[in-house]
């Protein structure tokens, strides 16, 4: 398997020379080579949980606590939603380390999250010895099996000898083409072995049968290009594939050459600025009302590096029948899946966009935009101005949120949880900073945005990280507190309590007929709960506070939660209904 | 409308590659009508062979999906017209009266079936074809008195003169580059 080319090119790490030479002098274990294997791989940071059947890894890990920084978790989720937030902020993939059996199986949330978001990440889990395989040994999961549907690869390590090459492999696959969740279950006697040979670094560059590359035609772009310059009311979509492949600056080139307007997905939110001109806001059920109405009229759609997921598209058999759909996509089983295309380009965003820039006309469609202004217009008369400058009731999350957005100048990396918060993070953060808005959109894991946030601030400690988190979410992943205490890792909390699950009770409220089947929560003290943790925590209640208190929270440099009571039955708008059309959004 | 579609998959020799395979077909709950997997002229490369009934669109998406699988080297769909395809069936056959032999061993050779196996009480037929031949052969035999009838699962080719090697691209290794030595 191995090609003996010596990588001339390749960057020359001293320390890993050495630690290479000294290693090819002994025998080595397998826990060591995977430590070196990690190290091989740029890996700085691990977020994890010891057990019984790592604990051979964990042993080497104490020799290699200077190049590998583990951050000990309070539960395996957060871990693993910690390394999607290190993943998601920087590009890198993300990194976990547990125990087989409850420490495999507490991953499995996480993983699915990854895979549904594209998050690459590598888990790296502890299995019983290859002997006790099957036989109920203790802690021993099939774990394998569980995540078979739920990561991009999975592979059993049953030999030392292995290790180099698929901890290589592994990251190869997360990180190429869409990227995704790799697991590597690794049974305790491989950790234990010594390897046969001396550990050799190996890079994997391809995969057999994977071809993670582009693939289109110059032809296909030219027929794109034909369809742009021939529009008369063309719509740019943009997806967290421009963040993925870096097109911030070539999505701009073609928004500003073409005069198109452009509206992101959730996952796309902070791949253009929010304040340009050009950008009419967020797609999707609680996204922009001229985005979703004029979904539904635009001849063109050109949609780049998204999925069409249910939550974009509402009713499908009503969604954007009038439009002729150019499709930028890298993974090909997106392609056709949810919206037939006309033109479908297979290829990472910003090459494409490189083929595709040189052939677009200069164009203005300034009418166009006139309608999206007239839209906007109506949404922050019937929805906007009462939501972040409301004069009378408690305080809105619109409101904390747009306080937030001033105050940090667009520049923080907001981390939302799942539900009304998540929303209101959306819509009322503008940000002017790529990179910004990290959330579980697939999923819609409650409980994600506190470790992701730490996950996020361990991997880009110079950004402000603010987790925005409601009072439901909180209590799913609340022990990570003592992951951000311990490690001192200076993230703002911001939580946002309306005392209900509001998601759940709005729509209980608008479809279940007021009827409120238990969405309502008796909330601990959050303030002595994160004292308790040794994290500083305010609450406030009044909106007269809130100025005063995000500047304070901002001003922190050590770790800071802000509990702010909001509005108790207050609901998110604009929405399109489940099964509803795009063009059949509410604004109240 | 809904057809049968055989879906051929040619992948790496790996544990778990049946699992990662049906999968994709019960997540969507498409039921797999025929599976027959076996190792290629290549070493190392496993060919599985499945029909299920569903939409042209659904089988579309399922190889797509199939091809997302790592260990997947190429996967494709044909309806019946684009392939041909066999079935073998296995026909145990009541003979205590020996007065049927005869007519038995008739009926198989009229129908290009094969004695596998005899002793005094009965005999074991193959047939190869459709499953429309398989089925209308144990209609004849029926009368005889079937002690047992076992067919497996299709297995087929594509009409196109490409070879298939070159389809799933043999030849291509995993690379892995030596960094430092």
């Amino acid at each position: 398997m191995l090609n003996n080319k010596t990588m001339g090119t390749t960057v020359q790490n001293d320390t890993l020379k050495t630690m290479q030479k000294t290693a090819a002098q002994r025998k080595i274990s397998g826990s060591e080579a995977l430590m070196m294997a990690l190290v091989a791989e740029g890996v700085d940071t691990i977020f994890g949980y010891p057990g019984g059947a790592i604990m051979p890894v964990y042993d080497a890990l104490y020799d290699y606590r200077d190049k590998l920084n583990h951050i000990l978790v309070r539960h395996e989720q957060g871990a693993g939603h910690a390394a999607e937030g290190y993943a998601r902020i920087s590009g890198k993939v993300g990194v976990c380390l547990v125990t087989s059996g409850p420490g495999a199986t507490n991953l499995i949330t996480p993983i699915a999250d990854a895979l549904m978001d594209s998050v690459p990440m590598v888990c790296i889990v502890g299995q019983v010895a290859k002997a006790l395989l099957g036989t109920d040994a203790f802690q021993e999961a099939d774990i394998m099996g569980m995540t078979m549907p739920i990561t991009k690869w999975n592979y059993q390590v049953t030999s030392a000898d292995e290790i180099p090459e698929i901890i290589a492999k592994a990251f190869y696959i997360a990180k190429s083409g869409r990227p995704g969740p790799v697991l590597i279950d690794v049974t305790k006697n491989a950790q234990f072995e010594q390897l046969t040979n001396e550990f050799i670094n190996v890079k994997c560059n391809s995969v057999r049968g994977y071809r993670p590359k582009s693939n289109y035609t110059y032809e296909q772009v030219e027929k794109a290009a034909e369809l742009i310059n021939a529009a008369k009311k063309p719509f740019l979509f943009i997806g967290q594939g421009i963040l993925i492949s870096k097109a911030e600056n070539e999505v701009r080139e073609l928004v500003e050459k073409t005069g198109i307007p452009v509206a992101s997905t959730l996952h796309g939110l902070s791949a253009f600025p929010a304040s340009h001109p050009q950008y009419v806001g967020m797609l999707g059920m609680h996204g922009n009302y001229g985005p979703n109405l004029l979904t539904n009229e635009a001849d063109v759609i050109i949609a780049i590096g998204m999925r069409f997921d249910d939550r974009v598209t509402g009713d499908l058999k009503r969604y954007a029948k009038q439009a002729k759909v150019i499709h930028i996509e890298v993974d090909p089983a997106e392609i056709d899946k949810n919206v037939k295309t006309a033109v479908s380009i297979n290829a990472d965003a910003k090459e494409a966009l490189q083929v595709l820039l040189p052939l677009v006309r200069k164009n203005d469609h300034s009418q166009w935009h006139a309608k999206f202004n007239e839209c906007y217009q109506q949404e922050i008369e019937k929805v906007i101005q009462n939501e972040i400058y409301p004069t009378q009731g408690g305080m809105r999350m619109g409101e904390v949120i747009n306080m937030i957005s001033e105050k940090s100048k667009g520049q923080a990396a907001l981390v939302a949880d799942v539900g009304q918060h998540q929303m209101m993070a959306a819509r009322y953060y503008k940000f002017a900073h790529t990179n910004s808005f990290i959330s579980s959109g697939g999923l819609g894991t409650m409980g994600f945005a506190l470790p992701a946030a730490f996950g996020a601030k361990v991997a880009a400690p110079e950004r402000e990280v603010i987790a925005v988190i409601g009072d439901g979410c909180f209590q799913m992943t609340i022990q990570e507190l003592g992951t951000i205490a311990q490690n001192k890792l200076p993230v703002k909390i911001v939580i946002l309590n309306n005392n209900f699950l509001g998601m759940v009770r709005q729509w209980q409220e608008m479809f279940f007929d007021n009827r409120y089947s238990f969405v309502e929560l008796q909330n601990p003290d959050f303030i002595k709960i994160s004292e308790g943790f040794g994290v500083k925590a305010k609450k406030i209640t009044e909106r007269e506070e809130l100025d005063s208190a995000v500047e304070e929270m901002l001003a922190s440099e050590v770790p800071y939660l802000l509990e702010v009571v909001v509005e108790k039955e207050a609901n998110v708008f604009p929405m399109v209904a489940t099964g509803a059309s795009v063009d059949e959004v509410r604004l109240q | 409308m809904e057809k049968l579609y055989t879906i051929s998959v040619f992948t790496e020799n790996n544990i778990g590659l049946l699992n990662r395979l049906t999968i994709i077909f019960t997540r969507r709950r498409i039921n797999i009508e025929s599976l027959t997997v076996s190792e290629t002229e290549k070493k190392g490369i496993s060919r599985f062979t499945i029909v299920v009934k569903c939409t042209e669109d659904m089988s579309r998406k399922l190889v797509q999906q199939i091809n997302k699988v790592i260990e997947v080297l190429i996967a494709y769909a044909y309806d019946a017209d684009n392939m041909i395809f066999s079935e073998v069936a296995i026909y145990k056959v009541n003979i205590e009266d020996p007065a049927k032999l005869t007519p038995i061993i008739n009926l198989a050779n009229e129908h290009g079936a094969r004695v596998m196996y005899m002793e005094p009480g009965f005999t074991a037929l193959e047939k190869t074809g459709t499953i429309e031949d398989l089925m209308s052969f144990y209609d004849l035999l029926k009368p005889f008195g079937l002690l047992e009838f076992v067919h497996s699962g299709r297995i087929a080719i594509h009409k196109q003169r490409i070879p298939a090697h070159e389809l799933y691209h043999a030849e291509e290794l995993t690379e892995y580059e030596q960094v430092l030595n």
